[in-house]
């Protein structure tokens, strides 16, 4: 096997030295392969010796442009040097904008087996690359280990990351000793503590665990996100600054320890996430309010005429459309025959539930003045906390408006479940069966002559009055079918709204080496007289993978509303509900699945203060 | 060796004897078969075969007369508009002097008491409905299915093997066949009596009446055939007669005749030696 050795992309390596012959130094753990350092010319190493984790790798004499190589096979590898500063990083796996605990929830969701993942992960099956990723902890911490080389062999030529002291981080430094700032830093810190506990407070209210609130309403889901976005602030921030901390305060290699292991740092990458996770929400939050103004604005100019619109196609659509329809089921609709008396008595009933339910609340609901006012609230909500509040409003006015219309369908689908049902086990009394509970069959059994002729004639009843119960099931299923896509479709905008990778989609457009979607390395040159020359790359994470969320409630709703199962479940009777939060719990991607409490925040807080 | 246990023709049993085992007793009977076929000059049927053929084609006929009571009664009612409650007080009162006639038992008479009462009262609930069932329906959509359900009724109820017991499907297929014909009838009472009638002359009475006694096929054929003379005309009347007679008479014949000469014995093999139900124990 080569022995792998990862070079710098830097110019003193390339050119020879001025004086006499130079000596590249490396670095190199139990686990890792060697990394290039940096280079000192010969004469300096005469008075100190090289201790491990430094090696001596290669040697060049003076003039030569090759070098010498001191291991077997040696194999080169060239990489840029990622900026730290810049959030550049080398990784071999590709970076989550999915929050480590909600990964496996994902996963699972759509019905991917776990124990597949197990077996994946099994380190039998598993390409031994530690070495790598080892390797890559060593580059992404690049400028830090040849500072401390630098710092222990002075004369080393290594390669700096310039860190300037500009004048701001003077002021910043001295600010940070005076009372004011501890004084301000504390007032922040019981704010953010104030805040947070509302915030988590009001969500655990509205998940209360036997009335769940969520559930039924989108304004109340809306409300809930940004509530747990607010929990979920500080810890990411406390993230954020922590991966700060420890790129300062990086642990300095000047012991000489031969056994070294690698530091046991926390990687940069682990961090990177949160970052981009963070400024997302935010960078959506004031996205949220901005299209809020700009939507609000384009409201308060058209409010008159979307009022009368509004109220006219509310009525048209609530009212006389559900009337004629109901009427019309009741006299042969399409010259289907269908059972006079049935349908008259089903058509009164709904006719009298369409009454009643629009002198009820219909009525005033979609009166233009009430509407002016809803619209008023609306606006104002777009223009103070964002767009997706007003439009989650809307939908629960429509589903508020449309519950006679959920009604008409549970009504409907009841019966002809019932019925089908009915049918169902007579038809087996008709050919002389018996459902056997206990082996859960069919049996043969023989009825009494009563049995059998009451069942059968009920058979034929309900065989004679199915067209007419599936006439109106079939009517309201199409109309609920209709609302729930109006439903949909809004909430599909809130969600764009509310969960769209903007961020993360800026970043790869900018500097696609901040999301590392693994790496690549190809091969460069092919010269003979050379040792093989690789080039370590970094893939950028790709966007179908940064989209995984909304395909995954994409592929969710569609087996939920528009599918084969679906259709089922509308034959049999079944009903078709579906849990809302469920459904959207999957874009929560970026949140933990509890919001964290105020006493641990507080103890985080302060433990970081 | 020692002694093995008999072969037993079971093939869910673990026997002794090797997959290919071939028992002598089925060799014999192969022997035989070959022998009977071999005849073919005295080749005959018995005399009892030939008269349970006979009956078998009666039978026949008489399942069809009985179905065609319900057709009766329907044009009874709703063509000629009678009124049906004379005729159904004097059937019931018969039926009732008949059934306390053949059971004895004081339990079994309860049990009848109770679901008689159950199935007027549930007819009595339900005919009001019924009558309303088709109402926006065809009447050829609905004449159309009552002939299907007479012909799947004739053919279940002639191919249930034992007479006195009439199988489930059959009953259910009768009452399907009333009820579907009873809700073009127009009042409540109609469709009561209708069904009534029926259930009695196709479900109740064939099960107390046997066959072979002389008086009923005589009464009910008098009643068929007079019925077609006034409904069809004589000439109608005269046609369906002489097909029956023909029926009747020559048809066993030829069939017997056909049997004789023309039958071959494919399944003997499979009729006699496997067995035709399931054996369990």
């Amino acid at each position: 096997m080569p022995n792998y050795i990862f070079w710098p992309y830097e110019s003193f390596f390339e050119k020879s030295g001025a004086e006499g012959a130079q000596v590249a130094l490396a670095i190199s753990f139990q686990e890792t392969h060697f990394v290039v350092l940096g280079v000192c010319s010969s004469q300096h190493l005469e008075k100190v010796i090289i201790r491990p984790p430094y090696y001596i790798l290669a040697t060049r004499e003076f003039g030569e442009n090759d070098w010498d190589y001191k291991v077997s096979e040696p194999c080169n590898v060239h990489f840029r040097i990622p900026r730290l500063k810049y959030m550049q990083f080398y990784s071999s796996d590709p970076i989550s904008l999915i929050i480590p605990e909600k990964a496996v929830d994902l996963q699972s969701s759509v019905g991917e087996t776990l124990n597949f993942t197990k077996l994946e992960e099994h380190p039998r099956y598993k390409s031994d690359n530690k070495k790598l990723r080892e390797t890559l902890n060593i580059i992404n911490l690049f400028p830090t280990y040849s500072k401390s080389l630098s710092d222990l062999y002075p004369f080393v030529q290594t390669s700096q990351e310039n860190l300037r002291d500009t004048i701001f981080s003077d002021v910043a430094t001295w600010y940070s000793s005076t009372y004011v700032y501890r004084l301000s830093t504390n007032i922040c810190v019981y704010m953010t503590l104030i805040v947070c506990s509302i915030a988590s407070f009001v969500s655990s209210f509205l998940n209360y665990p036997h009335f769940q609130l969520v559930n039924y309403s989108a304004f109340v889901q809306q409300i809930d996100l940004r509530c747990q976005q607010i929990c979920y602030f500080p810890v990411q921030y406390e993230r954020i600054n922590m991966k700060d901390t420890i790129r300062k305060v990086e642990p300095i290699i000047k012991q000489e320890n031969i056994d070294a292991e690698l530091p046991n740092s926390s990687m940069p990458c682990k961090y990177y996430p949160d970052y981009i996770l963070f400024y997302n929400t935010i960078w959506l939050i004031i996205n949220d309010i901005s299209f809020g103004l700009i939507l609000g604005a384009i409201l308060t100019e058209n409010r008159n005429f979307l009022v009368s619109t509004s109220h006219r196609l509310l009525k048209f659509f609530l009212y006389d459309s559900l009337k004629t329809i109901t009427v019309l089921l009741a006299s042969n609709p399409f010259g289907i025959k269908l059972n006079a008396e049935l349908a008259n008595f089903l058509s009164e009933l709904f006719l009298w539930v369409i009454e009643f339910s629009y002198s009820a609340f219909i009525k005033v609901l979609i009166d233009p003045e009430t509407l002016s006012n809803l619209l008023t609230v609306m606006i104002y909500l777009m223009f103070l906390v964002g767009c997706s509040f007003g439009v989650s409003l809307a939908i629960d006015f429509f589903a508020i408006l449309s519950f006679p219309i959920y009604v008409f369908y549970r009504i409907s689908s009841k019966l002809y479940h019932c019925q089908l049902n009915i049918m169902g086990s007579l038809f087996n009394l008709f050919c002389g069966k018996k459902k056997n509970i206990l082996r859960n069959r069919v049996d043969h059994n023989y009825f009494q002559l009563d049995q059998l002729l009451l069942g059968t004639l009920l058979f034929i009843i309900l065989v004679f009055l199915t067209p007419t119960v599936m006439a109106f099931y079939m009517s309201y299923t199409v109309l609920r079918m209709l609302t729930i896509t109006i439903e949909i479709s809004l909430e599909a905008i809130i969600a764009l709204i509310n969960h769209f990778p903007l961020f993360a989609l800026l970043l790869r457009i900018k500097d696609p080496k901040r999301l590392p979607g693994g790496i690549s390395i190809e091969l460069q040159t092919t010269t003979s007289s050379m040792p093989t020359t690789l080039e370590l790359k970094n893939n950028p994470i790709k966007f179908k993978s940064m989209f995984k969320p909304y395909s995954l409630l994409l592929a969710q709703m569609t087996t939920n509303y528009f599918s084969f199962v679906t259709v089922r479940q509308i034959v049999r009777g079944e009903s078709i509900m579906v849990n809302r939060n469920k459904l959207y719990h999957v874009l929560y991607s970026a949140l933990p699945s509890k919001p964290l409490g105020a006493r641990a925040l507080y103890k985080r807080l302060i433990t970081q203060a | 060796m020692s002694k093995m246990s008999p072969w037993k023709r079971l093939l869910w049993l673990k026997q002794e004897y090797p997959d290919n085992y071939t028992d002598p007793s089925f060799i014999e009977l192969r022997i035989r078969q070959n022998n009977e076929s071999g005849k073919k000059s005295n080749r005959k049927l018995s005399e009892a075969a030939s008269s349970q053929i006979r009956l078998d084609f009666i039978s026949f006929y008489q399942t069809v007369l009985n179905t065609s009571f319900i057709y009766i009664t329907f044009t009874y009612i709703y063509y000629y508009g009678y009124n049906p409650i004379p005729p159904t007080i004097i059937l019931s009162f018969l039926t009732l002097v008949i059934s306390r006639k053949k059971v004895d038992p004081l339990l079994s008479s309860f049990i009848d008491i109770k679901s008689s009462l159950i199935i007027t009262f549930a007819m009595l609930t339900l005919s009001p409905v019924l009558k309303s069932l088709s109402k926006t329906t065809a009447s050829d959509s609905i004449w159309t299915l009552s002939f299907w359900l007479s012909v799947w009724y004739v053919f279940v109820i002639s191919s249930t093997s034992s007479k006195h017991k009439p199988s489930n499907l059959s009953t259910n297929i009768l009452v399907a066949l009333v009820a579907v014909l009873s809700s073009r009838l127009s009042t409540t009472i109609d469709v009561f009596c209708f069904l009534l009638i029926c259930i009695q002359l196709n479900i109740i009475l064939p099960s107390y009446l046997s066959v072979t006694s002389k008086a009923v096929p005589i009464i009910s054929n008098i009643i068929v055939y007079s019925f077609l003379n006034v409904t069809l005309g004589w000439i109608y009347m005269l046609l369906v007669f002489f097909a029956s007679v023909f029926y009747i008479i020559v048809l066993p014949r030829w069939f017997i005749y056909w049997k004789i000469n023309y039958h071959k014995k494919d399944n003997d093999l499979l009729s006699t030696w496997d067995a035709r139900a399931p054996i369990l124990d």
